[in-house]
């Protein structure tokens, strides 16, 4: 089989059916459902979790050209987006541009070998 | 200053004057960082060697972004399908109390179940943050409408992120480049912190930070799921109990 037309399949059985299913659930089960009940609270407590795995992940193995970049640049960076955020008062633009231009600022100081 | 009254009224037909109001909603600051996050998840697919048609496919069909990367990365690494659908219904779980949150606020006595649907495939972060700013002075009848527009707004803008992000990951300089998938990681983690709601989703980001890179030498295909499991669990415990000793 064609190994792009494979990832469509992928794509649609790993990504799209596991992640619509529990919009359809809503729909279902919309004014049934409190909130703040503890397992809603459990659930999105092991999501934040799996998310922050997930930055973490990114962080120490980045894809690409991120990849050539220092991990203490993207520390960094990262600290300076959550520290700008609450300088700030919680504005998520500028604390995302800050993590940016902090990697930026850091790395054009280091060397950077080309990706390719 | 009076308040003009809101029509809370849920016989009326459908008022479609607020998919305009929608349409126009998505050009604010919650449009603006969501287009930095798809650029740059844009420039992560471009950088993990997947097609801009798969990149494309999975906001057209997942739209919600930390299943997407979550997908790209596990993919990467080489993970089995059933480790990345797993890690990736983990994350949509969140996504079923938005939509139940929502559509009460929505629905109306005639409309269709499937108008329902195709909006709960809109449902995420920024609609979300779009309907909690803008429902409380807004006629019933015209909240439909406006999800399917701001929705409408956002998707198409969204699909051309993706692409552009895509795109300039392989023409900018390595270093630009390396910004722009940064932006991802970025707007997750301060995201995280910016929508803690209790000391246990502060608890739950640490304990995923940490556990998540100690379980990849372990357990690498499923490092995230168990990871965000444990971690998760552990701080859904920890936040019950300081909760608890705090009102004693």
């Amino acid at each position: 089989m064609n190994e792009s037309l494979g990832i469509y399949l992928l794509i649609i059985a790993a990504g799209t059916l596991p992640n619509y299913i529990w919009r359809f659930f809503g729909v279902i089960f919309a004014a049934r459902l409190d909130e703040d009940s503890p397992v809603l609270r459990w659930v999105n407590a092991v999501a934040t979790a799996l998310i922050a795995a997930l930055v973490a992940r990114i962080i120490i193995s980045p894809a690409g050209a991120l990849a050539h970049t220092a991990i203490s640049s993207r520390l960094l960076g990262m600290a300076a987006g959550v520290g700008v955020f609450w300088l700030s008062r919680r504005n998520l633009g500028l604390a995302m541009a800050a993590a940016v231009a902090v990697l930026l600022l850091t790395q054009s100081f280091m060397p950077f070998p080309s990706p390719r | 200053m009076s308040k003009p009254e809101i029509q809370n009224d849920p016989d009326r037909p459908l008022d479609w004057s607020g998919f305009i109001t929608g349409m126009k909603t998505a050009f604010g600051v919650p449009g603006l960082v969501m287009s930095g996050s798809f650029i740059g998840f844009g420039a992560l697919v471009g950088g993990s060697g997947l097609d801009l048609g798969h990149g494309l496919f999975m906001t057209l069909t997942m739209w919600a972004l930390p299943a997407q990367v979550l997908f790209v990365q596990l993919y990467k690494q080489g993970a089995p399908a059933i480790a990345i659908a797993l890690a990736v219904t983990l994350t949509a779980v969140r996504l079923m109390p938005m939509v139940v949150g929502l559509l009460p606020r929505v629905r109306m006595t005639r409309s269709h179940r499937f108008l329902e649907f195709i909006a709960a495939h809109f449902i995420a972060a920024t609609i979300w943050i779009l309907a909690f700013i803008h429902f409380d002075h807004m006629d019933r009848a015209r909240r439909m409408p406006f999800i399917l527009g701001a929705s409408f707004m956002l998707f198409s803008a969204m699909l051309g992120l993706t692409a552009i992000g895509y795109y300039l990951v392989h023409e900018l300089p390595p270093l630009a480049a390396a910004g722009l998938i940064f932006l991802t990681p970025a707007f997750f983690f301060i995201s995280l912190i910016a929508g803690a709601r209790h000391k246990t989703d502060l608890i739950a980001v640490l304990f995923g930070a940490v556990l998540g890179p100690i379980v990849y030498f372990i357990a690498p295909d499923f490092d995230m799921l168990i990871a965000g499991l444990l971690g998760g669990t552990l701080a859904f415990v920890l936040g019950r109990k300081s909760e608890k000793g705090g009102k004693e």
